[in-house]
């Protein structure tokens, strides 16, 4: 009955309401009235529906010349104008465990969503935060029958799987969008065992910030696949943009944030801000974590817990490897195994140092993702002995052998990451002109630049993958590949542009290695699909070119991509 | 209508704006949470490399126009030099007036070959000091010295080598590298002899917008700036 509502609501197409919608129907979380001002000195309205605010400002001044700055599009939410109590409560995922053959259904639709007590117009799979937990065995393939009930076009792209082409879920490429109120039915194959999570590929920057995101976990036939663990936990890591009124709208027609993409500033995990488990003293858990974030890079740390990375995007890594925290960029996924041996409650942090630009200095920051909470009761199966042991991956290391005779060759491909600006506000343009010329950062941690950063939309930055040797920027490329081809690329991301910024680099359908930074050979390889380049540095990838068709590379930063930072190659037979 | 940022600017206005870099920051620098370590042991896969010595001055790209990016440049295969450090000599010494150096700054290799970072969230550096056009010292040494931008903390980085080099690696957010000429081979906690050169890491160059930039006509105390 709701969704019906919805859909006819929104007839069909994807259409912004009306402005005597926006001015007569009354949201009833974003009429709540904000405490002051957004920030000091912007001269903004006061809040009403369907009227941008500014984001969250802490306590950084106002840059003059922007007190009546706004971004040049219309602002967005789904469901603006509609009590959410139209809409279904999303509840907590589910589990499906599947076998090869095995068909569900999937449906994108709007629901009601509670974030620290207050409820939210956001999206979800089967309405479910996040979308269900698919699991299935190595080699299996199961149908997935998706229908699109939100009000704007969107497809299921599988992240991480080399799947049938056909089924990549990239619009205009390996299908059309998916219409509101059509369905579309992809084949699944699970070719590689480890953690994968599924997303949209339209407008990633909302509709994935929103709630469309879910995890695949595909098991190996290999029981011994990983080391002895007593539980699992797959968390997945995201964050969204809200103030006292309520979420901050998106761009209509194009992304806000397009600079450094869309920090939010509430942190959620499994989609929510109360994130614990308890385990008895002694458990060795195993974390699958996916990072869903439109831009934020997370450094993960579990307290003075001992851990150690086994696993990454596409295969286990060459060794286990020990290490005090997880840096994990957007669309990466990694598997660790952590030991509580200490009774207590041992938090999971984002550990990060922060920049503010304008007083120019580094401050160290700290964001709670979870808590674990230790008894004294001593776990009865003693793994720890063995988590002491540091296991080498055989398979791997077999695996990874036969492409070590390409690392040495030179790069097929060279790529630069730069941008392109036009009609940005001037104080934004003489900020980022002093600030690149003082210094950037090999990664953001936080948004540095809240106001200059949503002021700029994709209608006003390009971001660009070019290629050094012709030119050729974004989709300009044409890059043609066979089966069987092992592609050196390498990626150099141009300190020197007018606004710098480290990019999660993802290649569909294929797997590569990060064979070396900086002319530093990698000691422990492992197989992946998204990679982070940090600003300054030249990251060689090794791509195993194993899947016919036409697939895209692109940045995870959801508005870098929309911003252009995508291009396209094809594979044949 | 059009803002009246919208309409065609020169940059050439940019390059009016008056930049000071400076060598301490006006606030606290954070701890350090990994320091170097003392005579670290050669780094055999840090290939030594020999890049232009760094502009030290922010220089500002000068095209003008609404649309603005960075044209294609030439290939090259070497790390950029974006975050190197280049050593002024003090003159203070004789011998080392002549003298040129730089700090190749690189983010250390991660234990999974993601960005290297202190648990604290601090970028790990690798280090690597090249001198040139130093003459050998008479009596003692010269060694290498990592301190914070408020000189409050100072770590031995390491005398530096026949060929004038040395190596290490830090974690503090902004650092100098200081190299001085020490009576004596006696490794201390704090050098005793002139400075001979020096250096402050990229990041020290970050400064307060307060006074610059778009906050130009503005009065730097309305921020607790004097």
């Amino acid at each position: 009955m709701m969704l019906v509502f919805a859909l006819a609501t929104f007839s069909g197409a994807w259409t912004e309401p009306s402005q005597s919608q926006k001015e007569s129907l009354r949201h009833p979380f974003e009429a709540v009235e904000v405490q002051g001002m957004q920030h000091e000195g912007h001269a903004m309205s006061p809040v009403k529906p369907g009227t941008w605010r500014m984001p969250p400002m802490g306590d950084m001044p106002m840059m003059p010349g922007l007190e009546m700055a706004l971004p040049p599009d219309d602002p967005y939410l789904p469901g603006l104008g509609i009590d959410p109590d139209m809409f279904p409560v999303a509840v907590p995922n589910e589990v499906l465990n599947l076998e090869d053959g095995d068909q569900i259904t999937l449906e994108a639709s709007l629901v009601r969503r509670e974030i620290n007590g207050r409820p939210y117009v956001m999206y979800g799979y089967n309405g479910q935060y996040p979308g269900p937990l698919i699991r299935a065995p190595q080699g299996a393939t199961i149908i997935v029958n998706f229908t699109n009930n939100i009000e704007m076009p969107t497809t299921v792209h599988w992240h991480g799987l080399r799947l049938a082409n056909r089924f990549d879920g990239v619009p205009d490429v390996t299908q059309p969008a998916v219409q509101p109120g059509e369905a579309f039915r992809y084949e699944v194959h699970f070719r590689d065992s480890g953690i994968y999570w599924y997303h949209p590929h339209v407008r990633e920057d909302i509709q994935q910030d929103l709630g469309l995101y879910g995890n695949m976990m595909v098991a190996s036939p290999n029981e011994n696949y990983y080391g002895p663990a007593h539980r699992e936990e797959v968390v997945i890591l995201d964050d969204i943009l809200m103030d006292d009124a309520g979420l901050m709208h998106f761009g209509a027609s194009t992304p806000t944030h397009a600079l450094m993409g869309r920090f939010g500033n509430i942190m959620l995990v499994n989609g929510a801000t109360d994130y614990s488990i308890d385990v008895k003293r002694g458990e060795v858990v195993r974390f699958f974590l996916t990072n869903v974030a439109n831009s934020r890079t997370f450094n993960v740390t579990f307290g003075n817990a001992k851990v150690k990375v086994v696993a990454s995007d596409v295969s286990k890594f060459e060794r286990e490897q020990w290490v005090q925290s997880v840096v994990i960029a957007p669309a990466e996924r990694y598997v660790v195994d952590v030991l509580f041996d200490q009774a207590g409650t041992t938090l999971i942090e984002n550990t990060i140092q922060a920049i503010d630009h304008f007083r120019g200095e580094f401050f160290p920051h700290v964001d709670l993702l979870g808590h674990v909470t230790v008894s004294d009761e001593l776990v009865t199966d003693d793994l720890s002995a063995r988590f002491g042991g540091l296991r080498e991956h055989d398979d791997v290391q077999k695996d990874i052998a036969a492409y070590r005779e390409f690392f040495g060759k030179a790069p097929d491909i060279e790529l630069e990451t730069t941008l392109r600006i036009r009609d940005l506000p001037l104080p934004i343009v003489l900020s980022m002109e002093f600030e690149k010329g003082l210094y950037v950062p090999p990664m953001e941690w936080n948004d540095t630049m809240p106001m200059m950063n949503w002021l700029s939309t994709g209608k006003q930055v390009t971001w660009i993958l070019r290629d050094r040797k012709t030119g050729a920027e974004n989709a300009d490329n044409h890059w043609n590949f066979t089966v069987g081809d092992v592609v050196k690329i390498r990626i150099f991301n141009d300190p020197e542009t007018i606004h710098p910024m480290n990019h999660p680099v993802h290649i569909h359908g294929q797997r590569f290695l990060v064979i070396e930074i900086d002319g530093v050979a990698n000691p422990n390889l492992v197989w992946k699909d998204t990679a982070i380049v940090p600003v300054g540095t030249t990251v060689d990838f090794l791509l195993d070119v194993t899947n016919p068709g036409d697939w895209m590379m692109h940045c995870h930063i959801s508005e870098h991509l929309q911003a252009g930072m995508m291009l396209q190659f094809h594979v044949d037979e | 209508m059009r803002q009246w940022w919208e309409h065609q600017f020169s940059l050439a206005t940019v390059l009016s704006v008056g930049l000071t870099v400076v060598a301490a920051a006006p606030a606290a620098i954070p701890n350090a949470l990994a320091a170097p370590t003392e005579n670290p042991e050669p780094d055999s896969s840090v290939a030594v490399k020999r890049w232009e010595l760094p502009t030290v001055l922010p220089v500002f790209s000068c095209a003008g126009g609404p649309v603005l990016s960075t044209p294609t440049k030439p290939l090259v295969t070497e790390p950029s030099d974006y975050y190197a450090i280049e050593l002024v000599p003090t003159g203070r010494v004789p011998g080392t007036g002549l003298s040129s150096g730089v700090v190749y700054s690189t983010a250390a290799v991660s234990p999974f070959f993601g960005v290297a970072l202190a648990p604290t969230g601090e970028y790990l550096h690798n280090l690597e000091i090249q001198i040139e056009g130093l003459k050998v010292p008479r009596a003692g040494a010269y060694v290498a010295w990592i301190t914070d931008t408020e000189i409050s903390q100072i770590v031995r980085l390491g005398q530096l080598d026949e060929n004038f080099r040395a190596s290490g690696q830090t974690g503090w957010n902004k650092f100098l590298v200081v190299i001085t000429r020490e009576p004596s081979m006696e490794p201390k906690p704090t050098w005793e002899g002139p400075i001979i050169m020096r250096g402050m890491s990229r990041s020290g160059r970050m400064h307060t917008l307060a006074g610059h930039g778009p906050f130009q006509a503005e009065p730097c105390a309305k921020y607790g700036f004097r």
